[in-house]
Formats: C-alpha cells, sequence, structure tokens
C-alpha cells in the first residue's frame, strides 16, 4: 500500500497535522477500535486503550515517513501500544482480578453471533497469535505482518496456517482447543 | 485471498460504520489534552528535581565558600552541592535518553523496551548512592556543630548517625521498591520477546 502523504518538513502546520490525524482516523479508526476489543475485555478499556493508541498515532506522526506503509505503520505503533497497555491494566488490576479469568467478550443485543465467538477466539489467544490473527483479519498481507510484527517469514506463515484453521472451527462452531500462552 | 479466509474478514469487519466526523474531531480535542496533560506531568517531575539544583545548589555552594574555615560546614556544603548538581545532570541525560520510537516492529519496539528497561535499573538502583546518601551525608556534616550545642558529647553525633542512617535507609528502600517493579515489567517484556523468538 502506498502513501498518499509525503514527510513532515519541521515547521509542519497544525492545521495539515490534523487533516492527516483525521483522514487516519476516518480510514482505520474502525479497525483500531476492533483491535482494542481483542486486547481488552471491558469497554471502557477499550475506549482508554483506542484513545492511547491515537495519542501514540498524533505523536509519532510528524516522524511518518513515506517510503513506508501507512497500514503496516499505524498497526506497528497500534500493537506496540496496546501490548504495553494491556501489560500495565494487568499489574493494576492484578490484586482485584487476575485479566485472565475476567469475563471475556460478552454478546451484546443484536450483535451477530459469529462476530461474537471470533472477538472470543481472538481475545483467548497468546500475545503473538493475537497480533497475527488480527493483521490477518484485518487483511494484511504475510509480508505486511512481518513487518508489523518482526518475526521471520516461515514463522508468520506457519502460525497463519495453524490460526486460519482455529478460527474458522470456531465460527463455523466446531470446538477448539484453548491453546492461550 | 481465499474463500474461507474472506468469510472470516467479512464476519470480523462487519458492523461498525466509519469513524463519525463528530467522533474524530472529539477525538483530536481528547488527543491534544491527553498529550498535554502527559507532557506536563512529565515536565513537572523533571522540573522538581532542577529547580530543588537551582534553588539549592548556589546557596550550598555559597555555604561551602562561606563556611570554608570551619571545616564540617564548608565540606557538608561541598558534598550537598556535588549531590544536587550530579542529581539535575543526570535527570537532564536521562530524559534525553528517554525519546523511544514507537513505529518499530513490535519485536525491535520490545527490545527496545528492554534496553530502557535496564537503563532504568541501573539509574535507580544507584541513585541512592550517587544522590540521596550524599545528600543527606553533606546535611548531617552541616548540622555536626548545631547537634553537638543541642546534645554535648556522643548524644550528638549519634542523633546525627541515626537521621543519616533513618534518611539514607528509607531512600534505600524506595529505590529497591523500585527496582523490583521495574524488574517485574521487564521480565513481561522478555517474555513476549522469548515467545516471538520462539516463533
Amino acid at each position: 500500500m502506498s502513501c498518499k502523504f509525503s514527510p513532515f518538513p519541521k515547521d509542519y502546520l497544525d492545521v495539515e497535522m490534523e487533516a492527516e490525524f483525521s483522514r487516519l482516523l476516518a480510514a482505520h479508526g474502525p479497525a483500531l477500535r476492533r483491535l482494542a476489543a481483542a486486547y481488552m475485555q471491558d469497554p471502557s478499556d477499550q475506549q482508554d486503550l483506542f484513545q492511547e493508541i491515537a495519542v501514540a498515532l498524533w505523536t509519532a506522526l510528524p516522524r511518518f515517513r513515506a517510503q513506508a506503509s501507512e497500514r503496516t505503520w499505524l498497526y506497528r505503533i497500534a500493537h506496540n501500544v496496546a501490548l504495553t497497555w494491556r501489560a500495565r491494566r494487568h499489574r493494576e488490576t492484578r490484586s482485584e482480578e487476575p485479566l485472565e479469568e475476567a469475563a471475556l467478550a460478552s454478546p451484546v443485543p443484536g450483535d451477530d453471533h459469529r462476530r461474537f465467538v471470533l472477538l472470543e477466539s481472538v481475545q483467548r489467544l497468546g500475545p503473538v497469535d493475537r497480533q497475527l490473527a488480527l493483521l490477518y483479519l484485518e487483511g494484511l498481507s504475510a509480508r505486511e505482518m512481518e513487518e508489523v510484527t518482526g518475526l521471520a517469514a516461515n514463522a508468520v506463515g506457519v502460525r497463519l496456517n495453524r490460526l486460519r484453521h482455529k478460527l474458522a472451527a470456531a465460527v463455523s462452531g466446531k470446538e477448539v482447543r484453548d491453546e492461550r500462552a | 485471498m481465499s474463500g474461507p479466509d474472506e468469510e472470516l474478514q467479512k464476519v470480523w469487519q462487519e458492523g461498525r460504520a466509519n469513524a463519525a466526523e463528530q467522533e474524530i474531531s472529539l477525538m483530536i480535542r481528547l488527543v491534544r489534552e491527553k498529550q498535554r496533560s502527559f507532557q506536563d506531568l512529565s515536565r513537572a517531575q523533571n522540573m522538581t528535581v532542577y529547580v530543588l539544583a537551582l534553588s539549592f545548589a548556589p546557596l550550598t555552594g555559597l555555604g561551602a565558600w562561606k563556611g570554608h574555615p570551619w571545616i564540617p560546614f564548608g565540606l557538608g556544603y561541598l558534598i550537598m552541592t556535588l549531590a544536587l548538581v550530579a542529581g539535575a545532570a543526570v535527570t537532564w541525560v536521562a530524559h534525553r535518553g528517554m525519546v523511544r520510537p514507537i513505529d518499530l516492529s513490535v519485536h525491535d519496539y520490545h527490545r527496545q523496551l528492554l534496553r530502557w528497561y535496564d537503563q532504568c535499573i541501573r539509574l535507580t538502583a544507584t541513585s541512592s548512592y550517587w544522590f540521596a546518601i550524599p545528600l543527606f551525608l553533606g546535611a548531617s556534616v552541616v548540622l555536626y556543630y548545631p547537634a553537638l550545642r543541642l546534645l554535648p558529647g556522643p548524644w550528638g553525633l549519634a542523633l546525627l548517625a541515626l537521621l543519616f542512617l533513618a534518611l539514607s535507609g528509607y531512600c534505600i528502600a524506595t529505590s529497591v521498591r523500585a527496582v523490583a517493579d521495574l524488574r517485574r515489567r521487564k521480565s513481561e517484556v522478555q517474555g513476549l520477546l522469548e515467545e516471538m523468538d520462539r516463533a
């Protein structure tokens, strides 16, 4: 995917930056919300994580170089923030209740059951598989997944193949073993 | 992309429509506010050290200059001045190294995070020895004459030693707790990296 905007000069105007930021959020906001939902179970935590990602994007925007793909750049930031944020929330809530034991996604009235099952399956994955599953579900290529995660090509291929079957089985209602790390 | 892939991606991506314009403008306001408050907080923490150093270092420096005929005064103030200057300098250097690019790949970012935790651990673990202990030692040496006046004989010296040990002990205990917390965070990052390396 090619980038539509060029590197920012040092005196990059706030107005232009706001416009770029709005365009990014309009284009990728729903995907970032899905990512937040896959990382955090609680809706208020999801909202907080989404805001954290938005702050990180805003901060990193002036350093964005057009040579990089906009989508991989955005997902790199989103996953880095999400992993750090989830670990922090885990530490904070450890005394109250373990995050892993907390209720997973709860069905919302009118929500597509298959989507709910898929979300729950992604939430149950370990951190590395979750990253790959999210990138795969958002339609990134294996090459883009390598760029985002930093994993070797063969590792991405092997894991992705297993994940595809696992998620498809979950959505079609087949029993899948929980391989949470 | 094959049929089953498309089907899964369709299920995943359906539901939420594009972000509303109103939501985006609200998000921009929120992001600006959050970023500002974070920068303010970070600046305020560093400013405490700088203000402490800038306010007291000239005074203690002057104390060292004027008090040098009385060795405990001169020496105590000199130790305090050096500790304050070292504190401000290390805070400045450490803050410069804190800017971490977040747009690296997940693996590289966490490797960088690991190095950053190592630096923080080293700095926090040793901060008592190059800042807090010299500062309290200097203050105790300065208080040598007043303490002797208050409690003559060995009692004055014992009081000073007790005060110094209590304050230094508190600082060491605080830094030990902070290091333990940093080590916990580091082990979480290490766990993720190990899993990625195993993949």
